[in-house]
């Protein structure tokens, strides 16, 4: 059975030893949606950087907040050399600009760390297949800094940048969704639309959260925990 | 003419115990006692005031009916703590009863001058009747407004019927007769209008009281009797059911004495609700995962009764999913925008047929309904058994 699913190459960087040996333990033991092999652990920037390169993973279990630096500066520093790395930002912390920093630098999503091993193994899989995984934490974030954009864009804006500062009201919908603890499947029904459409919508939503250039969503995150 | 004793100095004694100054008024007085009222009120001497009714009473006549009128206004009603005797208002007293009986003097020589007697009159009744002027400045802003309508309206009504006549005395006779059938009619009225008064108060007593009992039977639901279950459902365990007993204790206490209840009001919408998940989430075990976007502004003003019982609601909702769902985790959505709150509570936990819960399972119906309800508010339930339970909150702000 095993020899059919999908083998997914598993990297995990966080600087607790402990959390990274109760999530290698929780994957190993859990039969999920996809077969998970950890290929490595880092607790650092720099040895996150060189585990990454050493084995090329599907995808690293980032943990947002480092002793030694962000997830964000290891997401930036092995674009270059393996491009093909997707990212699934892990954190206990719920500290917007942690949160937003990493998926602005390239996490395909964020979940946290009360997740369990069957949802972080579905969660796994998403992200290797290029799909976006907001957990309810990050569909807020999305909402509130969106909220908070459009509120100060002016309407006179030129069409495509404006296009990447607010959310489509089908966007919003799912975000929605998303926050009130809704798996794609279940917004699929709710809306009456494929579960394909429900995730190329979250695509949408972080395509446009690592390509908006608006100042004022970059900076979001930081004044929102002074707000 | 005898000034009443101890009018200025005791007044910050008159300001503490209100009371007194019924007593006072009561042992204060030549007739129906309205002079030293009307001087506590204005801040006159008794002395002035009781010249000033006696001369208009003797030279105009109508001296007497404004003190009947004032009577009836005064009477049974607690009167509020004098105003310091002050020489300018004394002043006042006196130039007002003069220039009424100069306007009488002058009153068939020249005509222009009886217009000074709608103002005085108006001002006069209003100042009297009028006894928080000096405490709120929007109430004066209000009398200025009904000052001028009413003069005018005065003056409009004595041309009217000056444009009828050339004949100033059957004028004079006719505003009198008018004047007579106006005191009249009010007098047969009267206690009618006060009864309808009266029985207004009442209804708004009755209400507010019924309003409170149910906000009590709520609250004693929301905390009192969700513990009594719990420790029922947990009787083996003798230190978790100490521990629980302790701090509902502790809990009532606050909520009954009202000693450290402030800060609840104080915090944000997001803060107050994120407080409750992490409440629920110690109390019964449970992963709640409490996403807020948007929040009120924390200006130290704290939230209304509305968004407090959206709150509220919001509370009853985690705790029956907590309660019922048999799942660990429930999810809590907020939303709040200029328009409303918006609270969403989901478990993908066992469901329930709606169609079943009895209208005695308080929690449901009254608890999350009735609670947003009250404020204009609505609750939507949206459940079947196996498929998870969702409640949804809205208020509009």
């Amino acid at each position: 059975m095993s020899d059919q699913l999908e083998t997914i190459r598993v990297l995990v960087v966080d600087d607790h030893a402990l959390f990274r040996q109760g999530v290698i333990a929780g994957l190993g033991e859990t039969k999920g949606s996809a077969h998970v092999v950890i290929v490595g652990e880092a607790d650092d920037v720099a040895s996150g950087i060189a585990a990454i390169q050493q084995h090329d993973p599907d995808v690293v279990l980032l943990d947002v907040h480092l002793t030694s630096g962000s997830g964000g500066e290891i997401i930036e520093a092995v674009s270059l050399t393996n491009p093909n790395v997707r990212f699934l930002a892990l954190s206990v912390s719920d500290a917007p600009e942690d949160v937003f920093g990493v998926v602005r630098a390239g996490a395909r999503g964020y979940v946290t760390k009360r997740i369990d091993s069957p949802e972080l193994i579905e969660s796994i899989a998403a992200v290797a297949q290029g799909h976006a995984v907001f957990s309810p934490r990050l569909a807020g974030f999305v909402l509130d800094a969106f909220k908070s954009v459009a509120a100060v864009v002016p309407p006179e804006n030129d069409e495509a940048d404006a296009e990447l500062d607010r959310l489509s009201p089908r966007e919003r919908e799912v975000m929605q969704f998303l926050a009130r603890g809704y798996a794609y499947k279940e917004i699929a029904a709710e809306l009456h639309i494929s579960a394909r459409t429900v995730e190329s919508h979250a695509s949408a939503v972080l395509r446009k959260l690592h390509l908006s250039s608006r100042h004022e969503l970059a900076h979001w995150a930081a004044k929102r925990r002074i707000v | 003419m005898v000034v009443r004793p101890g009018n200025c100095d005791t007044d910050v004694a008159m300001t503490e115990q209100p009371a007194m100054n019924v007593r006072l008024s009561r042992q204060d007085r030549l007739a129906l006692g309205v002079a030293s009222r009307v001087s506590g009120r204005l801040g006159a001497s008794v002395a002035v005031v009781r010249v000033a009714f006696a001369l208009l009473g003797l030279a105009v006549g109508w001296g007497v009916v404004a003190y009947l009128g004032l009577a009836a206004l005064l009477h049974g009603r607690n009167e509020p703590s004098p105003r310091p005797v002050t020489l300018t208002r004394n002043l006042g007293i006196v130039v007002l009863t003069a220039a009424q009986l100069l306007v009488v003097e002058d009153l068939f020589a020249a005509f222009p001058a009886m217009l000074l007697w709608p103002v005085g009159l108006v001002l006069f009744a209003i100042v009297l009747a009028d006894p928080d002027l000096d405490a709120d400045p929007t109430r004066r802003q209000s009398m200025v407004g009904r000052v001028v309508a009413g003069v005018v309206l005065m003056i409009a009504g004595l041309l009217t019927a000056l444009a009828g006549t050339d004949d100033l005395a059957s004028l004079w006779r006719a505003g009198v007769a008018a004047f007579v059938l106006v005191g009249g009619i009010g007098l047969v009225l009267a206690p009618w209008l006060r009864r309808v008064l009266t029985v207004a108060d009442t209804d708004r007593a009755d209400r507010i009281r019924a309003e409170e009992r149910a906000d009590i039977a709520a609250h004693l639901h929301d905390s009192v009797l969700q513990t009594l279950t719990l420790i029922q459902n947990r009787a083996g365990d003798p230190q978790l059911t100490a521990a629980l007993a302790h701090q509902q204790e502790r809990e009532l206490r606050r909520w009954l004495y009202g000693a450290d209840d402030q800060p609840d009001r104080t915090v944000s919408f997001r803060a107050a609700l994120e407080r409750v998940a992490a409440d629920v989430e110690d109390q019964y075990l449970k992963i709640i995962e409490c996403i807020v976007v948007g929040d009120t502004a924390n200006d130290g003003e704290g939230l209304g009764p509305g968004p407090l019982a959206v709150i509220g609601a919001a509370r009853e909702a985690i705790v029956n999913a907590a309660k019922f769902a048999d799942i660990p985790m429930i999810s809590v959505y907020a939303e709040v925008d200029e328009d409303s709150f918006l609270v969403f509570v989901r478990d993908r936990g066992v469901g329930f047929e709606l169609a079943s819960v009895s209208d005695d399972r308080h929690g449901v119906s009254d608890s999350i309904l009735g609670r947003v309800e009250r404020f204009g508010g609505d609750a939507i339930i949206k459940t079947s058994p196996g498929n998870g339970t969702e409640v949804r909150i809205e208020l509009p702000r």
